[in-house]
């Protein structure tokens, strides 16, 4: 008896412990769950694959939460698994078969009426890069991480970084139209 | 504010339109739990497997099976390997290779160089010649090759400096060659002797983003007309494939459709470890290429993604590598990759952030851990260890570039 009372203390104290688990992951999944989405966009490039990005790394976070929570770094820890999660998607066999399909899985475009034409080069570009820079740029200058920050993300140099950041805003110069370069005009006056 | 600054700005902006209006997705913690499920059973069928192939080598070895001559009948976690353990704060026996901290090289014998890198130490390599060779990060931010002057009083000066791709530094079987990838793409080999480098042929058919792998060969330079046998081949892993390109002037793409990318290349030529497949909870599977037959292995699969062969091809070191940090050291059979002959256990607090090997039976590993300290261990292929080889501390240890 007093063995089967212990066990189930036992398990009802685990139970407490995953409730309480749960109930603060949810509230960080509340909390950051459009953010996480933008981000996983931006990094596949498509509504789908960000879906199937950022469930398997919460799931690994989920996994993970008790020892990542009191790092207090959750969303730093989450990004790296993201990345990893983008970047491992092209080994697999059935994303190979995917992209050998015709018709590409898109978002309906979004619309932007203030979209000068940068935002599209913009976009075009960053589509067009290797997930690995891809990834540079997004937590670059969208999540404006600084380059330690991305080069610890990343698992990469901070001279990376650069030379990568670098090299976009290089090919987005080249890609934009001369009336938008910011300092265009300046050298007329 | 730059113009540099100015379009940064812009592009994060325009990234941040483009996410305006995007459905916000139904994912729920159930969804979240489910995949969690689904990825702990993965991962624990994968131990087992892991565990039962590691006492299968190491008891009939008997390198600690006297210790568990008990009666104990129920499965037992795999032992650790012999350990020589020393207090990780000593720095016991200096590392036979050279190696960076804090920007300055340290060669073996105690010599020290100060190339006065700003931008750092990322990779080095050394030559028979003297000449040490550094990537580093330029100025501009780019990445950038410099070659430094080793030779005795000459206190690192600089002798060449050369645009690089985002890349790797390799080196060849025999430590004479060291090669890298210029800023547009262009293979070039330092070899020993030789002031300038060596241009191979350019991969001509784009194969995405590029990571050298393997320089295999003695002689880059020599006349792409001379006999089978002679000159170099370098092995560049792309995008969901492996290229090549041969100082015999052409370049090609390795003939192995099975496999995805290319973990790395045996020092005499004759077999590679291509990468296969990847799943969603990190298991990889790989196959052994036969590059002088042309044949493929039998399909491995296991929680090991990076493979490294020892300078003579002996041995193979092997460990979980995947942006997180890295994982135990493995040692695996060269003939048959997917048996474990040994396995070290990655220090607790610290991940593996990259290996060299010292010679054909001692591996280096560079360890980092959350705060930021590094040390260096070096561990036999037997799986036993010396702690702290290099002695722990915020140094962001570099080891030279091996085989």
């Amino acid at each position: 008896m007093q063995a089967t009372a212990g066990a189930s203390a036992h398990t009802g104290a685990m139970r407490v412990g995953e409730a309480a688990k749960d109930a603060d992951f949810t509230a960080y999944l509340e909390a950051r769950r459009a953010s996480l989405m933008r981000t996983a966009y931006l990094l596949t490039g498509d509504h789908h694959t960000a879906e199937d990005v950022l469930q398997a790394s919460l799931a690994k976070l989920y996994l993970s939460w008790d020892k990542v929570r009191d790092r207090g770094s959750v969303d730093g820890y989450l990004r790296r698994i993201m990345v990893n999660e983008n970047n491992s998607l092209w080994r697999r066999g059935w994303k190979r078969r995917e992209h050998a399909a015709d018709i590409v899985p898109e978002p309906p475009p979004v619309l932007d009426s203030y979209d000068d034409g940068l935002s599209r080069a913009v976009w075009e570009l960053v589509q067009s890069l290797p997930r690995k820079a891809r990834a540079v740029v997004v937590l670059r200058y969208y999540e404006q991480l600084t380059e330690a920050e991305v080069a610890d993300t990343l698992g990469i140099s901070v001279g990376t970084v650069k030379s990568q950041c670098h090299r976009a805003l290089a090919a987005l110069r080249d890609r934009t139209p001369d009336h938008l370069h910011p300092r265009h005009g300046e050298e007329q006056r | 504010m730059n113009q540099h600054d100015d379009l940064a700005t812009r592009v994060g902006d325009a990234l941040a339109r483009r996410t305006d209006g995007l459905a916000p997705t139904t994912l729920t913690l159930d969804d979240v739990k489910g995949a969690a499920r689904g990825i702990r059973r993965r991962r624990r069928a994968a131990l087992a497997a892991g565990v039962a192939a590691a006492v299968a080598v190491l008891v009939p070895i008997g390198v600690v099976a006297a210790d568990l001559g008990d009666d104990r009948t129920g499965p037992q976690p795999a032992p650790p390997g012999p350990t020589r353990a020393v207090d990780p704060n000593v720095g016991d026996g200096s590392p036979g290779l050279a190696y960076a901290a804090d920007g300055v090289i340290h060669l073996p014998g105690g010599r020290e160089l100060d190339p006065g890198l700003p931008g750092g130490i990322n990779q080095l390599a050394t030559l028979p010649d003297d000449r040490v060779v550094v990537a580093t990060t330029g100025a501009d931010g780019n990445q950038q090759v410099v070659v430094v002057d080793g030779a005795d009083g000459a206190d690192g000066a600089k002798q060449a400096t050369y645009p690089m791709y985002d890349g790797a530094l390799v080196m060849n079987g025999t430590g004479t060659s060291v090669a890298w990838l210029e800023r547009d793409g262009t293979p070039l080999v330092l070899q020993s002797g030789l002031e300038q480098p060596v241009e191979l042929a350019a991969f001509d058919d784009d194969p995405g983003y590029l990571q050298l792998v393997a320089l295999v060969g003695d002689d880059c330079s020599a006349d792409p007309e001379t006999v089978e046998g002679t000159g170099c081949t370098l092995y560049a892993a792309g995008e969901g494939r492996a290229v090549v390109s041969s100082s015999h002037g052409f370049t090609d793409v390795l003939d192995d459709p099975a496999a995805i990318g290319l973990a790395d290349v045996s020092p005499a030529g004759d077999q590679a470890i291509s990468l296969l497949s990847m799943t969603d909870d990190y298991e990889f599977c790989h196959h052994v290429l036969d590059l002088v037959g042309g044949t493929a292995g039998t399909a491995f699969c296991g929680g090991l993604s990076s493979y490294h062969y020892s300078p003579s091809g002996a041995h193979v070191a092997a460990y979980f590598a995947e942006g997180l940090g890295g994982g135990d050291v493995s040692f695996v059979d060269p003939g048959s990759p997917g048996r474990v002959l040994a396995t070290w256990r990655t220090p607790a607090g610290f991940a593996t952030n990259g290996v060299a090997w010292e010679d054909d039976e001692h591996l280096l590993v560079v360890l980092i851990d959350d705060a930021g300290r590094s040390r260096v261990d070096r561990v036999a292929v037997d799986g036993s260890s010396e702690a702290g080889v290099l002695p722990e501390g915020r140094h962001s240890y570099v080891v030279e570039t091996r085989p």
